[in-house]
């Protein structure tokens, strides 16, 4: 298989995972990531209002170096997730001032709790009274710029918003950083906090049902950072790789007719077709999500003479919006590793040969699509 | 790569030629605020956009006021760059602050009666608009996908939120998009309303001021805050060049980075603007002394005219001095997120007009600020080349570098 250097305009470099931060209902850390998915191990706790996925024991402190006044609880998770991945990848908690050091964090609905705890003291003490440090910690880029600041990291800096494709979007960001040069090191994920008015106006917009069953998604909470570093750079410092992120794809419309180009175009990205493809982490579990993903995976069967071994792993750690792409990309770069056995994780059918090639499916709900694809080959 | 297209919703106009036109002659859109119930609010002047229509079809997409601006000049933008159909090889970024915050401040029941107001602008808008979930209030994507759906966009479609760097930030993502092939049109760029939750938010942070906006001026005590849209068609120079459109200039590059200093107070010394203006003119491949006009940030703070100043000089040396830059927020007012991409419009205008743009209400110099700030009257001037700064809170910076195209 030929993985052309130039398949991008812009490629040049390869860009290979060197850490993992996840942290979810399932799992904290990249050990107990893999401990969850062999063991099939699930973070959805049922009650009598439904099934979700929330983090219950977290703590920031336990992850977090200096003393923190205020942290709203997805720049927690945010920050969290970015230290366990660097301490995974085994680099330095603070970088030196270089703009080689990129960060790129995606949230579909970022520092809510923030928002509402502001906006109810201004409505019920006045603007006036309102509490002023709040408000910079209400920013969907404050959990970014606290990142930033927590690990020194002064280079590109960004923000993607794009909703349940937020994290899938900052790894493409990261994986365009690196190629093209403008960066050797990259934080790239996303954090979603749960529970509350989110998750009232999730349920109200008809994306998740009161009581839902087993076959129903869980809404969920939690934080994906992975690090991104240039091959060059990674091998003179010795890092363990886990993969390679060698394409990205997007596209918009229709969402199951999205993600069939993004899948398709992320595979070109990197230069192979589908067919190369060994398998697929599915950007959904359960829902209206779930019929469109099928769909698009029925239409590459037939066109593409596609037929992936698929794992849905949010079954175990229920739907993190603009976390869930990351913590896909996670287990992904667990599978290419070698370190996670596919036939061990959720729904994935025994095969003779290890699969090399892994696609990550990302699908927001608005239509828009991304895919990103993972590999062990490694030039 | 090439920009195609321009579209302007503010207080100065609601296109961009009247936009600029009102630039130039040196008016400004501040006023005191008829629409936002700010009884008891510290600061009641600010930029509205006012006599805006929205048609029905945006009126369809839309779930509030930053989502009609958008939509607004993301129709003039794309009406503007000759393209007829949409497809999968365009593409959508768009970036905010707040996006259409006031759904959520619905949710919260933050809503105060709206005044009696015969414009429908800011509150008295919404009754037009179907009512929609708070999660469309949470979830800026739905900015992008309602500006995908109006243009029959399906190649990426994409939301950013980076403060008041946010429009700067769209620009930039749609350049790397096309430029690693994923697109060969992208439609950037940002948006934000006024609302009760951003203005109290920003009253809180004492950013604001009572007085006159005055930016570089000594006697500067603050900004004033807006609202509206900036959009831009980048195209892959190529594809503009195969079907004749009009290229209204080159844009050679960005540059991104981030403060490591404080939430809200920019660094001494500029250094994180200083790395973004920097990285934007390796990218373009210019030397600084190629640099001929500054759209500064320019926000009228004591902290951020100062700093970005000290950034201007550390980046281009003696040659800042020659350098014509000026600040449009005296004029348009601080447009939150969108403020980034209205000012790249405007140094891509000011490029092809030669006309720098004036800094209104600059009297007294200020030893801290001592470069050419084009003082209240519009300049003309041969220029070839033009960065656009933004920076915002959190510490982010983005720097946009444009040359004027030539034919």
């Amino acid at each position: 298989m030929n993985f052309p250097e130039n398949a991008n305009k812009t490629a040049c470099r390869a860009v290979l995972v060197t850490g993992l931060g996840p942290l979810c209902a399932a799992a904290t850390g990249a050990g107990a990531l893999l401990a969850a998915l062999e063991q099939g191990r699930s973070g959805i706790t049922t009650t009598p209002a439904g099934r979700t996925a929330l983090l219950s024991g977290f703590s920031a402190e336990q992850h977090t170096g200096s003393d923190k006044p205020y942290l709203d609880r997805c720049s927690a998770l945010a920050l969290a997730s970015a230290k366990l991945a660097l301490a995974d990848a085994g680099l330095a908690a603070k970088f030196p001032e270089s703009t080689r050091a990129g960060l790129a964090f995606g949230s579909a609905y970022g520092a809510w709790q923030t928002m509402e705890l502001f906006f109810r003291d201004v409505a019920q003490k006045g603007a006036n009274l309102a509490r002023p440090f709040l408000f910079p910690h209400a920013y969907l880029s404050a959990p970014a710029s606290l990142i930033a600041m927590e690990h020194g990291l002064h280079g590109y800096h960004g923000v993607p918003a794009s909703g349940w494709n937020a994290s899938a979007h900052a790894l493409a960001q990261g994986l365009d950083q690196v190629r093209s040069g403008r960066c050797e090191l990259f934080l790239a994920g996303g954090a979603d906090a749960g529970g509350g008015m989110l998750f009232e106006a999730l349920a109200a917009a008809g994306h998740f049902e009161a009581g839902s069953g087993e076959k129903s998604s869980a809404p969920g909470e939690g934080a994906g950072m992975l690090v991104l570093e240039e091959a060059g750079h990674a091998a003179q410092r010795g890092a363990r790789v886990y993969a390679r992120l060698a394409g990205a794809g997007f596209a918009s419309g229709e969402g199951s007719e999205a993600l069939r180009r993004a899948l398709e175009h992320a595979a070109a990205d990197a230069g192979i077709t589908l067919a190369a493809v060994d398998g697929y982490v599915a950007a959904s579990a359960g829902g209206g999500l779930e019929a469109q993903e099928n769909e698009a995976l029925a239409a590459l069967r037939q066109d593409a003479s596609w037929n992936p071994r698929i794992t849905r792993v949010k079954t175990l750690w229920g739907e993190t919006f603009g976390a869930g792409a990351a913590l896909a990309a996670s287990a992904a770069a667990l599978l290419v590793s070698g370190r996670l056995l596919a036939e061990s994780v959720t729904a994935v059918p025994a095969s003779s040969s290890p699969p090399r090639v892994w696609l990550v499916g990302s699908l927001d709900p608005g239509g828009a699509a991304v895919g990103l694809l993972f590999t062990n080959i490694i030039p | 790569m090439v920009i195609t297209g321009l579209g302007v919703i503010s207080p100065l106009g609601l296109e961009s030629g009247e936009f600029w036109a009102n630039l130039v002659a040196g008016r400004s859109g501040i006023a005191p605020l008829e629409s936002l119930p700010v009884a008891g609010l510290r600061y009641r002047r600010g930029g509205e956009v006012r006599g805006f229509l929205p048609r029905r079809e945006w009126l369809a997409l839309a779930t509030g006021r930053c989502s009609l601006y958008l939509l607004a000049a993301g129709a003039e933008a794309w009406a503007g760059s000759g393209l007829g159909a949409g497809g999968e090889r365009v593409g959508v970024v768009v970036a905010s602050n707040f996006g259409d915050v006031e759904l959520v401040e619905d949710r919260l029941g933050g809503r105060e009666t709206p005044p009696a107001n015969p414009q429908p602008t800011v509150y008295s808008l919404q009754p037009i608009i179907s009512p929609a979930a708070t999660l469309a209030g949470l979830n800026q994507q739905t900015l992008a996908d309602a500006l995908s759906r109006l243009l029959g966009a399906r190649g990426p479609s994409l939301a950013l939120s980076l403060s008041c760097s946010s429009g700067g930030a769209a620009i930039a993502e749609a350049f790397d998009l096309i430029r690693a092939g994923r697109a060969d049109v992208m439609v950037a760029g940002g948006a934000d309303a006024l609302s009760l939750f951003a203005w109290s938010g920003l009253s809180a942070l004492r950013a604001m001021t009572s007085e006159e906006m005055r930016p570089f001026d000594r006697r500067r005590s603050g900004t004033l805050f807006s609202e509206g849209a900036g959009v831009l068609v980048l195209e892959d120079f190529e594809h503009a060049r195969r079907r004749g459109a009009r290229m209204r200039a080159e844009m050679l590059g960005y540059g991104s980075s981030n403060n490591v200093h404080h939430m809200a107070a920019p660094p001494p010394g500029g250094r994180g603007l200083e790395k973004a203006m920097r990285a934007a003119l390796e990218q373009g491949g210019l030397a600084p002394e190629a640099v001929d006009h500054i759209n500064a940030h320019g926000t009228a703070t004591p902290g951020n005219d100062a700093t970005e100043t000290a950034a201007i000089k550390a980046v281009f040396g003696a040659h800042a001095r020659d350098i014509a830059i000026c600040s449009i927020k005296a004029a348009t007012g601080h447009t939150m997120g969108a403020a980034g991409a209205i000012e790249a419009i405007a140094a891509i205008l000011t490029l092809e007009e030669g006309l720098v743009p004036p800094t209104l209400n600059y009297g007294e110099p200020d030893p801290a600020c001592d470069l050419d700030y084009t003082p209240n009257e519009a300049r003309r001037r041969t220029l070839q080349t033009a960065l656009s700064n933004s920076s915002g809170i959190g510490g982010n910076n983005v720097a946009v570098l444009f040359r004027r195209f030539a034919r």
